[in-house]
């Protein structure tokens, strides 16, 4: 039965593809961290993020799972709607990083189960407010990000760049900015995303009983994506929305990390996996508005936006038609 | 990464000196030819400029081999590259105006000595505030592109040379001698020109350094 967890480790390694690439993407594509350096520093931070800080969003992502019918008379029943759910949003999410697209694993998740939900149970009304909760986070996380890097990179020009007077103090300042952020947007990610992977199998489902241990296999396969298949989508996002400077690099992570972080917190009372990589397209929009709104590529930007609609449509599609063929067993 | 970004200024620095110094012994190199063409001496002081270019080459090797070592990042990396790059150039267009002299023998006549020399100085003005700017760069990029500061310098005396250039050019065409040593002449007078146009350039490309350092 434990075969069933492939699923999720499915979705971890996709949704490492699409969100780990935009931890070091710039970095690396300016060669300002060597690949291998970044990659380690990268898998090993949300392993940690994902055991320590992981286990928080996992009971609300199984809570999400149940009240859409992810349950089961025995738990390899709940188990089988689990993978179905997971696989089809690992899907959609590695079609999205084919096409270099940043999305997050919570869209087709949420599109999957809603999907899911709307096949077995009769409980839709029932539901809306979770499926708001979920829904509303792919438009607060971005513009959080937006607001907290316009603040940054504001900050950075009246009280930083000041002390930063020549080409060495900036490099030394850019490659280390570089390391600590991408330590900790990638402990952050561990933290707060691991729970899309494997929190469909965490409790009442029966498969994994310790949310510590699941948020560890969630931030293992987030961490194997990352290391494996993450350079597409950096391109699109470290330098077509807008062109970024490596200081501005650098500031828009630490304020996606400080954005992932706070979505993280038990006290900001959201518990809800948030994506880095929507974070990072509104840090990157909060950046470019500092040099004014001309600065953004707005083409770019509709191309993401209406990827994160389509997420899940699509993730919903497929699984309401799978739902539909399981049904006739 | 504090130690090998000194050496690298370090290295700029010295072969932005022997550059200077090449400039400046190819300029006594003019000077003493306009005194005296066939002063015996010529043939040494082409030799000193031939020399000091060639050291100069030898030093942007070494800032090469210094970042084969790792010293700053590499978006850094490139853009010192092409600024020495660029002030090699000096070197070497100030090492072509002595083998034009010195090969081919040009007959300048005494009306347009003084301004030549005028041209010559003003371009040994410019090199000095470019090396002001260079400083800069390593110690307080802001001041670079500061107004009124010494990339402006550099401009101001482009045009001055500019204007010089031209009214030599027609001055040279109103001499009353062959059309074939007029053209000898102004390639001369073009050659030097374009030191300072060369010079204006890297004062941009530093300008542009800045600029794309700012957030």
């Amino acid at each position: 039965m434990y075969f069933l967890l492939l699923s999720g480790v499915f979705l971890g390694w996709a949704l490492g593809t699409n969100n780990g690439a935009n931890i070091f993407g710039t970095a690396i594509a300016t060669r300002i961290i060597k690949q291998s350096t970044a990659v380690t520093i990268m898998a090993l931070s949300i392993i940690i993020g994902a055991y320590i800080g992981g286990s928080s969003n996992i009971e609300r992502v199984s809570q999400f799972g149940i009240i859409n019918g992810v349950t089961g008379s025995y738990p390899l029943e709940a188990g089988i709607k689990a993978a179905v759910i997971l696989a089809v949003s690992g899907v959609t999410i590695y079609f999205m990083s084919c096409m270099k697209l940043p999305v997050s694993a919570n869209q087709s998740l949420t599109g999957s189960a809603i999907a899911w939900g709307l096949f077995y149970t009769d409980s839709m009304s029932r539901n809306l407010p979770e499926i708001f909760e979920f829904v509303a986070t792919w438009f607060i996380n971005p513009l959080f990000a937006c607001i907290i890097s316009f603040i940054t990179v504001f900050a950075y020009n009246k009280l930083i760049a000041q002390h930063i007077k020549n080409i060495y103090h900036q490099d030394l300042f850019v490659k280390w900015g570089f390391i600590i952020a991408g330590i900790f947007t990638s402990y952050s990610l561990g933290a707060n995303s691991a729970a899309n992977a494997v929190g469909f199998f965490y409790g009442a489902n029966n498969l994994i009983d310790d949310a510590q241990l699941a948020a560890l296999l969630g931030g293992l396969s987030i961490a194997l994506g990352a290391l494996t298949y993450s350079k597409k989508v950096m391109a699109t996002v470290s330098s077509s929305i807008t062109e970024l400077s490596p200081v501005s690099g650098v500031l828009m992570m630490f304020s996606v990390a400080l954005t992932i972080q706070i979505f993280s917190l038990e006290s900001f009372g959201i518990n809800i996996p948030v994506s880095i990589s929507q974070a990072v397209v509104g840090a990157v929009i909060g950046a470019g508005f500092v040099n004014g709104f001309h600065a953004v590529n707005l083409k770019t930007l509709r191309k993401i936006f209406l990827a994160w609609f389509a997420t899940p449509a699509i993730s919903g599609i497929i699984t309401f038609a799978i739902a539909d063929v399981i049904s006739l067993f | 990464m504090f130690q090998k970004g000194r050496r690298v200024y370090e290295l700029v620095d010295m072969h932005y000196d022997k550059v200077v110094e090449c400039y400046n012994e190819a300029m006594n190199f003019v000077e003493m030819y306009l005194c005296d063409p066939c002063n015996p001496e010529l043939d040494e002081q082409c030799a000193k400029v031939y020399l000091l270019e060639s050291t100069a080459d030898q030093l942007r090797r070494d800032l090469i081999s210094e970042f084969l070592n790792g010293a700053m990042l590499p978006h850094t990396r490139k853009e010192i590259l092409s600024i020495a790059q660029m002030v090699d150039n000096i070197a070497d267009k100030a090492q072509d105006i002595c083998r034009l002299i010195h090969l081919e023998g040009v007959n300048f006549h005494d009306d347009i000595k003084p301004k030549i020399m005028e041209m010559l100085r003003l371009t040994g003005d410019q090199l000095g505030h470019l090396s002001l700017s260079l400083e800069q760069l390593f110690s307080d990029y802001e001041q670079l592109v500061q107004a009124g500061g010494s990339i402006a310098e550099i401009s101001n005396d482009e045009k001055a040379i500019d204007i010089i250039e031209e009214a030599l050019i027609k001055n040279i065409y109103s001499l009353e001698i062959d059309l074939a040593e007029k053209n000898h002449i102004r390639r001369f007078i073009s050659q030097t020109a374009q030191i300072s146009d060369h010079i204006e350039d890297i004062a941009d490309q530093l300008t542009i350094m800045v600029v794309l350092r700012t957030v």
